[in-house]
């Protein structure tokens, strides 16, 4: 089997040689047709030189092309060997239980042939021998063996796809040459009718131009010939080269088939087992291979398991000091988080600590707040109350005022009267006086003296300052009232003051207890600063503006009680007079009155 | 080829050790496919190897990265050049001179 295998290897890479020798026995030919007709080939070429040069020159570039695609078949050939090989070893060494591969190492002491990665079997190069290598087997089924051939055959039709078009440009330029030669014969073709109409006159100038202008049609000729020589005969010559080397890849891609085939015919090599016990069913021998490929691949794992663990082995040593000080390492850092934990529930427990402290400062800082809007309230109702008393007695002092006012109003009419009733009793004695002239005249003096006294002005001053005195004595009752309510007012608001001022010491002092039970709570230290900071600056401010207020209410008092007491020094002096001038005036009445009767009687 | 990866000076070896010939069973893991040659050692020095391929066609690569296995150690490495006698490789990270020297003394071919 394995002389069989090398006998067929042997023949393709032969082949692949014969192929590439075939072909330069082509070229070999074509040389020595090129030596032997050399100057048939010279004149040829140099008929239509740019367009046969040009062909020769195509065909040179297709069988370059060929040449180096057959030479790269040796390339292809290492690439399946190689494939070959390794799946040979893999199999070898599961056979001999060679599992060390030592045999396959044995080989590293010759030198390898070295090969690039081909363009046909690229492909499936990279995936036969990275199953190979992978799982040390190869489970080619039929779908996997079709892909693998239609990958081969891609790359054969893609390696051959440049020559083929090249050599349908050869016959493509012959072709074009034989137009252009047939092109230039038809136009000369014109000039040799008329040569031969003049030829018909026998003379002899037209019997050479004649033979002049048969030149042109045989150049053309010799063009479309050359042309079609050098474009056929190259593209014949290239494609038989192209056969050859086509011919080289298909003994190789025969062979990969076959190697391909065998693999799969070696996989399923519980086929003849199952036949001796005479199941021959397609689907066992199948189910057989697969479980045998299993079988290698699961074996060729345990190797390969085996082989870790050996070293694993060796290693034992080294992973147990180093284990030994994983452990320790481990119990020192076993040591350090159950220290960590215990902090960490210190540190827990002080965090509750300070929320119950936090929370129990929140509670006496809004009980605090409470007392302090709860004396601000009262503290607002005493000003409220003092001062509707104060409006009451401004309001008393201002109706005192407008009554003041009344009676000034009154006695000032009384007294216009008065003059008036005078000036009627006047005129009627005036009147009377001429009957009454020696009794007018005998009591004119002693009536012009009482109108003397009754106008003499009279002395009010002690009336004025009797008024004046009832007055004060009534806005001293009025405001001796408002005093003692704002006495009792600012008592009440001391006393406030004073509890306040006691509640802040006792937060003060909390705080300061509770700062000192907890030395390291320095924000609730901070926090008790803070109120008690707070708290005297609200009644440090609610003490000034209360101060203020009273400042200016006493000031308002003041002013208003100096204002009364002017006016009730000027006033009361109008209305005594008025009285008083009312008097006089009812005494003249009366005593006219009296005279009048006197003398009537 | 190798010539000129012979040339080549690393600033990370320490000494110059000579490329004395030995045999150490090695892997090669391949870094794009992640499949692993088997083969050996044939000379070791502290940045750069060559490691022959247990089978008789050698692809040829360049500037592959890869991984070499020796004795269960994995050293980065790249790819210099392939020749007939297998792959030089540079080393990423060069290696200790004691540990090559150790290497390399324990399994010498021929002294």
């Amino acid at each position: 089997m394995k002389q069989s295998n090398n006998s067929r290897e042997t023949d393709a890479l032969s082949n692949i040689r014969i192929q590439l020798a075939k072909s330069f026995a082509v070229l070999f030919a074509l040389g020595f047709l090129f030596y032997t007709q050399f100057e048939f080939i010279h004149r040829a070429i140099f008929s239509q030189p740019v367009l046969n040069l040009a062909i020769i020159g195509v065909f040179c570039f297709g069988t370059a092309v060929s040449l180096l695609s057959t030479y790269h078949l040796f390339g292809e050939y290492r690439a399946l060997q190689a494939m070959k090989e390794t799946w040979a070893d893999f199999d070898e060494m599961e056979r001999v239980s060679d599992h060390a591969g030592v045999l396959r190492l044995m080989r590293t002491a010759e030198p390898a042939r070295v090969f690039e990665l081909p363009r046909i079997l690229g492909p499936v190069y990279d995936v036969v021998m990275s199953e190979l290598l992978k799982t040390r087997a190869l489970r080619a089924s039929l779908g996997q063996r079709n892909s693998l051939l239609a990958k081969i055959n891609d790359g054969i039709n893609h390696e051959k796809s440049l020559v083929n078009y090249i050599t349908g440009t050869l016959i493509l330029m012959g072709l074009i040459g034989t137009f252009i030669g047939l092109m230039e014969m038809v136009a000369s073709v014109g000039s040799i009718v008329g040569g031969l109409a003049k030829v018909g006159a026998g003379s002899d100038e037209a019997i050479k131009n004649v033979i002049r202008d048969l030149e042109a049609p045989l150049t053309g000729m010799a063009t479309g010939f050359s042309a079609s020589l050098f474009g056929l005969f190259g593209s014949l010559s290239l494609g038989l080269i192209a056969r050859f080397g086509h011919s080289a890849t298909l003994a190789i891609k025969r062979e990969f088939e076959a190697w391909i085939t065998r693999i799969s015919a070696l996989e399923a090599q519980g086929t003849k087992e199952s036949q001796a016990v005479g199941a021959s069913d397609g689907t066992t021998i199948a189910l057989a291979g697969s479980l045998l490929g299993a079988f290698r691949t699961t074996q060729g794992l345990i190797t390969r398991s085996a082989e870790v663990m050996k070293r694993l082995g060796d290693r034992q040593e080294t992973q147990t000091n180093v284990l030994s000080k994983l452990v320790e390492q481990v119990e020192i850092l076993s040591f350090r988080q159950s220290h960590t934990i215990s902090q960490l529930k210190r540190v827990d427990m002080i965090g509750d600590a300070l929320d119950a402290m936090r929370e129990e400062a929140i509670l006496r800082d809004r009980a605090a707040s409470n007392r302090l809007a709860d004396g601000i309230g009262r503290i607002a109702q005493l000003v409220d109350e003092n001062r509707n008393t104060i409006f009451e007695a401004v309001q008393t002092v201002a109706e005192q005022h407008r009554g003041t006012e009344r009676l000034a109003r009154a006695l000032e009419l009384q007294q216009k009267r008065g003059f008036e009733a005078l000036a009627l009793e006047l005129s009627t004695i005036s009147a009377a006086g001429n009957e009454r002239g020696r009794i007018s005249l005998e009591h004119y003096g002693e009536a012009e003296r009482l109108i003397r006294e009754s106008l003499r002005p009279l002395d009010v001053r002690t009336i004025a300052d009797q008024l004046g005195a009832s007055v004060d004595e009534r806005l001293a009752a009025g405001f001796g009232a408002v005093a003692a309510s704002f006495d009792e007012s600012l008592g009440r608001l001391v006393m406030g003051l004073d509890r306040l001022g006691q509640t802040q010491a006792e937060l003060a002092d909390r705080l300061l207890a509770v700062d000192a039970a907890t030395t390291p709570v320095e924000e609730m230290r901070a926090f008790g600063q803070n109120i008690e900071q707070g708290i005297a600056n609200g009644l440090a401010e609610i003490a000034r503006v209360l101060d203020g207020v009273l400042a200016e209410k006493s000031r308002q008092l003041r002013e208003e009680a100096i204002k009364a007491e002017k006016e009730a020094a000027n006033e009361p002096s109008l209305a005594e007079s008025f009285a008083i001038d009312q008097a006089v005036t009812d005494a003249i009445i009366e005593r006219f009155r009296r005279k009048a009767r006197s003398e009537v009687g | 080829m190798l010539d000129r990866a012979d040339d080549a000076t690393s600033p990370q070896a320490a000494r110059k050790l000579s490329k004395r010939p030995c045999c150490i069973i090695a892997e090669l893991m391949l870094s794009d496919n992640e499949i692993t040659l088997d083969g050996v050692v044939r000379w070791m020095v502290t940045d750069r190897a060559l490691f022959r391929e247990a089978t008789r066609f050698i692809l040829k690569r360049k500037g592959d990265s890869v991984r070499l296995r020796l004795l269960g150690e994995d050293y980065p490495a790249t790819i210099l050049g392939t020749s007939a006698d297998g792959y030089e490789l540079y080393f990423d990270n060069a290696i200790d001179a004691d540990i090559v020297e150790d290497l390399v003394g324990r399994h010498l071919t021929d002294e």
